[in-house]
């Protein structure tokens, strides 16, 4: 009985640090990072830096290069070629 | 002369000593971030307490500081919700407060830092007295007692933290008593037990531990055949009633209960804030925090050869305690069991109480803030293992070292101790060791407890000639309650505009912001303002105080 008490104990104390250090870091690490970065205050900083990006290249004389420019003209020209064809 | 013979005029030097110091300096703290808070919880049950009396006059003057304190810190906790806290200490402190007719805010929060002073003293002498009851050596004992008292923040904090270091005293009154109740089962050591440890469950929950661990204890011992079943059932049975009785007695928290929904008993004890704290150069939700932040802080706030003759004596004990184990055997005898006399039974409390709340805090998602404050009680154990290390090393190296030296050596560790003290003085509570730089401490917060407030209302009182003084204040910690610590005159000078810095003459930091200053405008200091304060301690920024220029 005494034995069998103290190799349940010893037992319930390894899965409990077995699991702390293998799928309990995980998930962990996991909610460490969604709580740490999904706030209020992350999400104003993310605003305001994107806010300074468009600030930033609104100073610039081309927010993008030629190719591109023409890249995206025909991606807007086909979109809306196709919303008109659905009338 | 000897020092086994002075032994005992060394300790009533030490204590008079000890005492002098605090009474000299008390009032040189400033005000803590959570004093205001538990003022209002005292004043919260001392009109609970008083509404079932018939002293009207009384009950009067209570409702109406209860309601000052209500209508003067509007952005204070509720009581009501936080209703757990404050009845040991907060309480009769509030009863003082009326029933002496304190008007002054000065006068009432040093009250408190002296009361809380006064407290830890007492249980100082308690863990005199744990080291004494294990080790039978008073040298061991008054140093052990030395870094009991002398650790920086602990120092500090025993003045203005009435919540964490009340804990901590309680709680080493209770080990104390749970010590003897080892010894001795008799009715006093039981009855005084169950008293401090119920004290130190209405102070802080997990005080509830201590009776648990006790009968878990008793349990080892009635499967090793050392207690028989009766004397097991009784004799736990004794401790959680008049444990339970004493909680009832003094906790009116417990009064409003309902039996029914035991689930619910404990819930708002791990209620949280969505906040952030800096940790490591990085930000973290209190509740989500890496798992290195109690060890990291330990490691940084802790004098360095306390930590390094503690993590020797925990492995020391973890390997006894592993090897016992191994060893046990299903036959009984003395040596057959996880310990094999009572001071090894003691031993293993404390280990065990230690690494319990240790893998506690690292492993269950336990919200903390304000550096490592919620766990200072573990100083008991941490102090407790230290001296173990050191009798250890003495033990089994007594033919190299003798014990003149050992006190010499503690003797000028416990000097150069004072001396911080003496540098860091009135923060001691915000002290760092060497192991971290001036650079590397700016990833950690420095003032959480806010201490640093008053002192600079005080230089801005005297710097400012103008009868109103608008300030304004840039980090996160709440500075208008710091001009509490002021005298009546210099408190009606201030006008305090938050973050409006438009408006200010004066703007105030400690650098403790929600979120990472280099992206949050608010912080951000104008430019028509100049430094005129810079106050460091050790070389690192505690708080500054910025000027308007005079165009």
């Amino acid at each position: 009985m005494r034995i069998f008490i103290y190799k349940t104990l010893v037992i319930i104390v390894a899965i409990f640090f077995l699991y702390q250090l293998t799928i309990g870091y995980t998930i962990h690490s996991f909610q460490k990072k969604l709580y740490s970065s999904f706030d209020k205050e992350s999400a104003e900083k993310i605003k305001n830096k994107i806010r300074e990006e468009i600030k930033s290249g609104l100073k610039k004389d081309r927010i993008l290069n030629v190719e591109d420019a023409i890249l995206i003209k025909k991606f807007f020209e086909k979109v809306n070629s196709e919303i008109k064809n659905l009338e | 002369m000897s020092l086994e013979k002075n032994s005992k005029l060394y300790f009533y030097f030490f204590f008079i000593f000890y005492l002098i110091v605090g009474l000299w300096i008390y009032q040189d703290f400033g005000v803590g971030i959570e004093e205001h808070f538990q003022r209002k919880n005292g004043f919260y049950w001392l009109n609970y307490i008083f509404s079932f009396s018939d002293f009207e006059n009384f009950k009067l003057l209570i409702n109406t500081k209860y309601q000052e304190i209500l209508s003067s810190n509007p952005d204070l906790p509720d009581s009501v919700f936080f209703n757990f806290y404050g009845v040991v200490f907060d309480l009769p402190l509030a009863f003082i407060e009326t029933f002496f007719e304190i008007k002054s805010s000065k006068v009432y929060f040093e009250l408190r830092h002296l009361i809380n002073f006064l407290i830890f003293f007492v249980s100082s002498i308690f863990f005199y007295k744990i080291l004494q009851n294990r080790y039978f050596d008073q040298k061991f004992a008054l140093i052990g007692l030395a870094f009991f008292i002398f650790t920086p923040r602990i120092f500090g904090d025993s003045f203005h933290n009435n919540k964490d270091i009340l804990f901590l005293s309680l709680l080493t009154i209770a080990i104390y008593y749970l010590f003897k109740l080892i010894d001795k089962f008799n009715y006093s050591n039981l009855f005084l037990f169950c008293l401090f440890a119920a004290f130190a469950t209405s102070t802080r929950i997990m005080g509830i531990y201590l009776p648990i661990l006790l009968i878990s204890f008793y349990f080892l011992e009635y499967l090793s055949n050392k207690k028989n079943l009766k004397s097991f059932l009784s004799d736990s049975f004794k401790v959680v009633f008049l444990f339970i009785i004493f909680l009832y007695l003094h906790y009116p928290y417990m009064w409003n209960l309902n039996i029914l929904e035991f689930k619910n008993w404990f819930e708002s004890f791990f209620y949280y804030m969505d906040l952030r704290i800096l940790f490591n150069g990085d930000y973290y939700n209190i509740k989500y925090l890496p798992r290195s932040y109690l060890p990291t802080w330990i490691f940084i706030s802790t004098p360095i050869y306390v930590l390094i003759l503690f993590i020797f004596g925990f492995f020391i004990l973890i390997r006894r305690f592993f090897l016992r184990t191994l060893r046990i055997k299903n036959n009984l005898s003395l040596t057959n069991d996880f310990w094999s006399s009572k001071s090894e039974m003691k031993d293993l409390f404390i280990l065990i109480s230690f690494f319990s709340f240790f893998c506690y805090a690292i492993f269950l998602n336990v919200a903390m803030l304000s550096g490592w404050r919620h766990f200072y009680f573990l100083h008991v154990f941490i102090i407790y293992i230290f001296i173990f290390a050191l009798k250890y090393f003495y033990l089994n190296f007594r033919n190299k070292i003798s014990m003149k030296k050992i006190i010499y050596i503690n003797l000028i560790v416990i000097i150069s101790l004072v001396y911080e003290l003496y540098k860091y003085h009135p923060y001691q509570s915000l002290y760092f060791n060497n192991l971290i730089n001036e650079k590397y401490v700016k990833k950690f917060q420095v003032d959480s407890p806010s201490l640093s407030r008053s002192d600079a209302l005080r230089f801005v009182a005297q710097d400012s000639q103008s009868k109103k003084i608008y300030i304004a204040n840039t980090s996160w910690t709440p500075l208008h309650n710091g001009k509490d610590m002021l005298i009546e005159e210099d408190k009606k000078k201030f006008v305090f505009v938050g973050q409006e810095v438009e408006l200010a003459e004066y703007i105030y930091t400690n650098n403790i912001y929600k979120s990472d200053e280099k992206f949050n405008k608010r912080y951000k200091i104008p430019s028509n303002f100049e430094k005129i304060v810079e106050y460091k301690k050790d070389n690192f920024e505690i708080y500054s105080i910025f000027k308007k220029k005079i165009n």
